[in-house]
């Protein structure tokens, strides 16, 4: 009964790896070649490691969007999250509450993350137990925090900020040149690894984003599970604005608004399905990763900043593409004739 | 063989509304232990209704459910599994992107402190699947997504046989199974007896009802009419009496005799989808009956005649003219061919209403003058189907979700009748309907026939094969393993012939 | 059990499912409005807003078609931009590639307007082909259409705007009239116009729903259903491009940014209308009725003195509370 007629074990082999680990990993080695080979400044110890420091706000942003596109929704509102966080973060840090800068600075570090909090349980709650389309409530809150930052502002950035919060988490530095900041990414990658992988959450969550009608009947509780991912990816988005905050040195009302499209194709690129069900920490962080070192390397070849966006658009197009193709060859004959029309 | 009259499970006045439906209507249901209770009724009589109560997967708005003389309020599927019941859905409940394992211990992991023990879990469904002694060998850490359709069913099956069970719902479990695949099912259903727990099964299939139930509860339109309380008033006559009630007839009409000129003639057919070299003529007023195991491409000969395969080799042939060989559906539409699938909601836009479904394949042909739709001439055109096929409700404003499938079906058919197609083929065109239904099904087909149109009827039903079409052809691994007519055909020819086997008994 | 809360309070729930949440919000706000600021109510206020909705509503009725057959168009607000940037730099001799002006300003005009249309439209169907042809998610494809577009906007512009346009351009198609009507609205009746037709009456409408509904079901009736799938997006962006040039002869400059706040208010209004996200459903006049509302809230807000940034907050919260209402309340599960 089972249809097993792959002409060769290498090609089946080879369709394997690549729909698991996705088309990235030859993307990655494609794409350090050729930008080597046009600028040898590229393969430079120093440039790799700005390459894994600037990674680290993508990073953090793709894992939380990973979340939502695994249950099977979306959350637009990540980039505008950011901005309000940063605006949260730094408005709350030069109220002069306490003398001590430090504790000012881990009061508006808690402020920022509060907001992302509060806009995960709002976006959370209102998609997972009124059953409300992802995408228009999360559009509907970009709206909202786009709107809360520069009504909190008036539009203008917010300067003057405690130096320790500028050095230690804009700057700096640990063992070995890694930043305190990629650090803190590579902790929190590790800790929703473990989650995904060795407890019983990641398995809800593709459960989920999979087939509801089966986690339902399974007995999962899919609306608690689906809060739950919204609140972890608005947290993300949070930390990587409170960290981008520390980098730029100042509360920015723009700031994280090119980064959603980004962390969204950074995602979709490490293999998360729009539509659900399927994503894991690794590929997100490859995914990342790639866009980081795509952008890295089209500045050290002195390429304008809007040819690279025409770049990253064009290769998010091809690489799904691509990715699609291998996906349906890995499909098994007769569950092909029916999910394939 | 009735089990001991311990109760296990009461449910009483169990009612139960959607929108517009009223779709368990005061209903008892007894489940003793150690015995096998058949819900049995026409669909949309509300067998899956209960059962979802039950399962926890709705609340009902009325009535009360006592399992083991203790009252139970259930709050949602996973308190109904920690009381023991479990169940296998007729929708298929598994995660495509988890392996295996994953999915046969999904909502019950095994681990400490919130971290999971893999290990453990994998070596527990190896050994289960072992003993379950269901032919099954894929690797357990395959992906569901990767899985043919059969392989699915049997993990569905395995995962509710996993929980710790007292009560077993059966939700029409055996669609996509194999005949060998079935025996072993059953014979894992008498195990659960020997332990004393109850099963729940719901079935259309009348051999499974009368071989392994021992007592039968009918419903019709959401109510119970009748218990049958003994196995051996379990009979097919019963139950079909039961179902049609006081309209007893008899359910295959006589065939056709005006068998007239070839209409169609497939030629050495192979596609992409793996059919090898099919040969076959369909005359005008043929009943053409195509049969076959789950996976033996039956229903692929339906899908390549309609352009939805992918033709690799061999020629159609249709009233004389060679179809091209890129063939899409529009092609054979039209021509005068249609095709109705074996799933429904294939076919159909749920959220569209009962007009524009039917009128959607014969739009451009039958209403629309330079483009613009005559909405006079299409509304009488579609109320006329309706009243013709009886399809309720008779608004053509609702909205197809809100139909029941039988009426769904019919939308589909009317379809046909409204492009005054010569060549019908029905795939699976009974599947999940009810007795009273089929029967109105066979006599519109035989009508068709009579009436001079083609039908290619594709069914893995055997006397629907048997008594229904002129002529059989048997499909397996993909080809045609053989043809016959009706009046050389018994059952015990066909079953053979399904498993491939020529001459020899039957174990 | 919302059952038996349905039959208590049968006719007002009955009657606000039929009509849809927007009719009522749109009285309460009108309402509410008009307290805070009578100049509301004002034939020149009405007329005024009327006025501001063409854009959006053009734009709208565009990303409803996405919508109905089951997808998105997150590319529209940049194509406004392109639609801008191309428009005025054709019309200006564009880039150099030959002298401006060669022919007559109105001939100018007209070839702007039509090179940023059909180039929009274009956009449109390689959008509509990567998603109908290659199955990939439209949310993708038009993300990154977006960034692209975005991205030649800022190339062909070299990042700064294009003034000096020339005077038909702003007076005919920006503040001309016709009988006493503003050219700009007589594009916008025509267009909703055409679009009922479209949908309602062709059978272009019911293989868009169909298709929406169930792709499969669409196919096995014999639809291209490719084909009408690069229709919608193809449609969606050509009206985007009208309404940036149209929007462009409003402000009288190419513009860069122009468009950005749109995306989101169009998909609000298509939403807000009775499109529903995954398809299968949406009519033109829910779709005009959204953009009406939308743009009636932002001109009262403006009239109580809130600016842009409280207005982005209070679409953000209307459209979710009319959508929570719309699939949560009102429609049966």
């Amino acid at each position: 009964m089972k249809v097993k007629q792959w002409g060769g074990v290498m090609r089946s082999l080879t369709i394997k790896a690549l729909t698991e680990v996705g088309i990235l990993v030859p993307l990655i080695i494609g794409l350090i070649i050729s930008f080597g080979i046009m600028n040898p400044l590229f393969l430079s110890l120093f440039n790799f490691k700005s390459v894994l420091t600037q990674t680290t706000y993508l990073g953090l942003l793709t894992m939380g969007e990973m979340l939502p596109l695994i249950v099977g929704g979306f959350d637009m509102s990540i980039g505008t999250l950011i901005a309000f966080t940063s605006v949260v973060t730094t408005m709350t840090m030069k109220m002069e509450i306490f003398a001590d800068p430090t504790a000012m600075v881990i009061l508006g570090i808690l402020a920022g993350l509060l907001v992302g909090l509060g806009i995960g349980l709002f976006n959370g709650l209102i998609i997972a137990f009124l059953k409300v389309d992802a995408f228009v409530v999360t559009i509907g809150s970009m709206s909202i925090c786009a709107g809360a930052a520069f009504v909190l502002t008036r539009g203008h950035p917010v300067f003057g900020l405690p130096e320790v919060f500028k050095t230690t988490l804009g700057k700096g530095e640990i063992i070995g040149g890694v930043s305190l900041p990629f650090l803190i990414m590579i902790g929190i990658a590790i800790g929703l690894f473990m989650l995904m992988n060795r407890t019983r959450l990641g398995r809800y969550w593709w459960a989920i984003g999979g087939n509801i009608r089966g986690a339902i009947h399974s007995g999962i509780s899919t609306r608690k599970y689906t809060l739950l991912a919204y609140v972890i990816c608005s947290l993300l988005a949070s930390v990587s604005g409170v960290l981008l905050t520390a980098r730029a040195g100042s509360g920015e009302l723009t700031m994280g608004a090119s980064l959603m499209p980004q962390a969204i194709a950074a995602a979709v690129l490490g293999g998360t399905a729009i539509g659900g069900g399927r994503g894991n920490v690794p590929g997100a962080l490859l995914g990342a990763f790639f866009i980081t070192m795509l952008l890295n390397g089209m500045n050290l070849i002195a390429l304008g900043s809007f040819i690279q966006q025409v770049v990253v658009g064009s290769f998010l197009l091809v690489a799904i593409i691509v990715d699609r193709y291998l996906r349906r060859l890995r499909l098994r004959k007769e569950a092909e004739i029916w999910t394939i029309d | 063989m009735t089990g001991n009259h311990e109760p296990l499970l009461q449910m009483r006045d169990i009612t139960k509304t959607f929108p517009g439906c009223l779709a368990v209507d005061n209903v008892d249901f007894d489940l003793r232990c150690g015995e096998v209770h058949v819900l049995f009724g026409e669909n949309g009589a509300g067998k899956t209704t209960l059962v979802n109560v039950l399962s926890g997967v709705y609340p009902a708005d009325k009535g009360d459910i006592y399992i083991s003389g203790k009252k139970v309020s259930l709050r949602n599927a996973h308190h109904a599994q920690s009381l023991g019941i479990s169940a296998v859905h007729q929708e298929f409940s598994l995660i495509p992107e988890l392996s295996i394992v994953a999915n046969l211990f999904l909502g019950q992991e095994l681990g400490s402190h919130g971290l999971l023990d893999k290990r453990e879990m994998g070596e527990r469904a190896v050994t289960f699947m072992k003993n379950l002694a269901l032919s099954f060998d894929v690797d357990l850490n395959e992906k569901i997504a990767y899985l043919t359709l059969a392989e699915r069913q049997i993990v569905e099956i395995a995962k509710a046989f996993m929980r710790d069970t007292r009560i077993m719902i059966l939700d029409e479990p055996t669609s996509a199974l194999a005949e060998t695949e079935k025996l072993s099912l059953f014979k894992i259903v008498a195990r659960l007896k020997e332990e004393g727990k109850g099963i729940i099964y719901i079935s259309h299939v009348m051999d499974e009802i009368t071989g392994i139930g021992d007592r039968v509860t009918i419903l019709r339109d959401g109510k119970k009419i009748d218990v049958l309380e003994n196995r051996e008033d379990i009979t097919e006559a019963h139950l079909i009496k039961s179902i049609v009630g006081e309209r007893k007839r008899e359910i295959y009409p006589e065939l056709g005799t005006e068998i007239t000129n070839k209409v169609l003639e497939v030629n050495n057919l192979s596609t992409k989808s793996g059919l090898k070299d099919i040969t076959f003529d369909l005359r005008a007023g043929e009943i053409l009956g195509i049969g076959g195991l789950p996976g033996s491409g039956k229903s692929n000969v339906g899908r390549a005649l309609f352009g939805l395969d992918k033709i690799t080799e061999g020629e159609i042939i249709m009233s004389g003219e060679k179809l091209p060989k890129h063939l899409t559906p529009s092609d054979s539409l039209k021509r005068g061919l249609i095709y109705s699938p074996a799933d429904k909601l294939e076919g159909l836009a749920l959220c569209r209403d009962i007009k524009e479904n039917q009128s959607l394949p014969v739009l451009l042909e039958k209403f629309a003058v330079r483009g613009f739709i005559e909405k006079a001439r299409e509304i009488e055109a579609v109320r006329e189907q309706i009243e013709k096929l009886d399809i309720k409700p008779d608004d053509m404003n609702k909205e197809l979700q809100y139909l029941s499938g039988g009426n769904q079906q019919k939308v589909i058919i009317a379809r046909g009748f409204l492009k005054g197609a010569t060549i019908f083929i029905f795939d699976e065109v009974t599947r999940g309907i009810d007795v009273g239904s089929k029967i109105g099904f066979f006599e519109l087909i035989n009508k068709l026939a009579k009436g001079g149109a083609a039908i290619i009827y594709i069914s893995s039903e055997i006397p629907e094969l048997l008594h229904l079409c002129h002529s059989v052809i048997v499909m397996y691994e993909f080809s045609i393993f053989k043809q016959e007519d009706h009046k050389e055909l018994t059952r015990e020819k066909l079953a053979h012939y399904l498993f491939a086997l020529e001459g020899r008994a039957l174990k | 059990m919302m059952d038996r809360g349905r039959i208590t309070t049968r006719s007002p729930l009955e009657l606000l499912r039929r009509v849809g949440i927007l009719p009522p919000l749109l009285i309460v706000l009108i309402t509410f409005f008009n307290i805070q600021n009578p100049i509301f109510l004002s034939t020149l206020n009405v007329l005024n807003v009327i006025r501001q909705t063409t854009y959006l509503a053009i734009l709208a009725m565009g990303e409803m078609l996405p919508l109905i057959v089951g997808g998105f168009d997150l590319s529209i607000g940049a194509l406004i931009a392109f639609a801008s940037i191309i428009s005025t730099t054709v019309m200006k001799g564009g880039m150099g590639w030959y002298e401006a002006p060669v022919f007559a300003p109105t001939i100018m005009v007209v070839m702007g307007c039509s090179a940023a249309i059909l180039a929009s439209l274009g956009i449109g169907m390689i959008n509509g082909s990567v998603i109908a042809y290659f199955k990939v998610s439209p949310f993708i494809v038009t993300i990154a259409t977006m960034t692209i577009v975005g991205g030649i906007t800022f190339i062909v512009s070299r990042g700064t705007n294009v003034f000096g346009l020339p005077d038909a351009f702003h007076e005919v198609l920006g503040a001309g009239t016709i009988g006493g009507f503003p050219i700009p609205i007589l594009f916008m009746i025509g267009i909703a116009a055409g679009m009922y037709v479209l949908m309602n009456r062709s059978y272009v409408g019911r293989y868009f729903w169909a298709i929406g509904a169930n792709v499969r079901a669409g196919t096995l009736s014999g639809i291209a259903t490719r084909k009408y799938i690069i229709l919608a997006y193809a449609i969606s962006a050509f009206l985007a491009g009208i309404s940036g040039v149209l929007l462009t002869a409003r402000v009288g400059s190419g513009e860069m940014t122009l468009g950005a706040p749109l995306m989101l208010r169009a998909i609000a209004a298509a939403v807000l209308g009775g499109a529903a996200v995954g398809g299968g459903r949406g009519n033109i006049p829910g779709v005009l009725l959204g953009a009406f509302f939308i743009t009636m809230m932002s001109n009262g807000m403006n009239l109580m003195g809130l600016g842009s940034f409280e207005q982005a907050i209070a679409v953000g919260f209307l459209l979710i509370l009319a959508v929570a209402t719309d699939q949560y309340l009102l429609r049966p599960r």
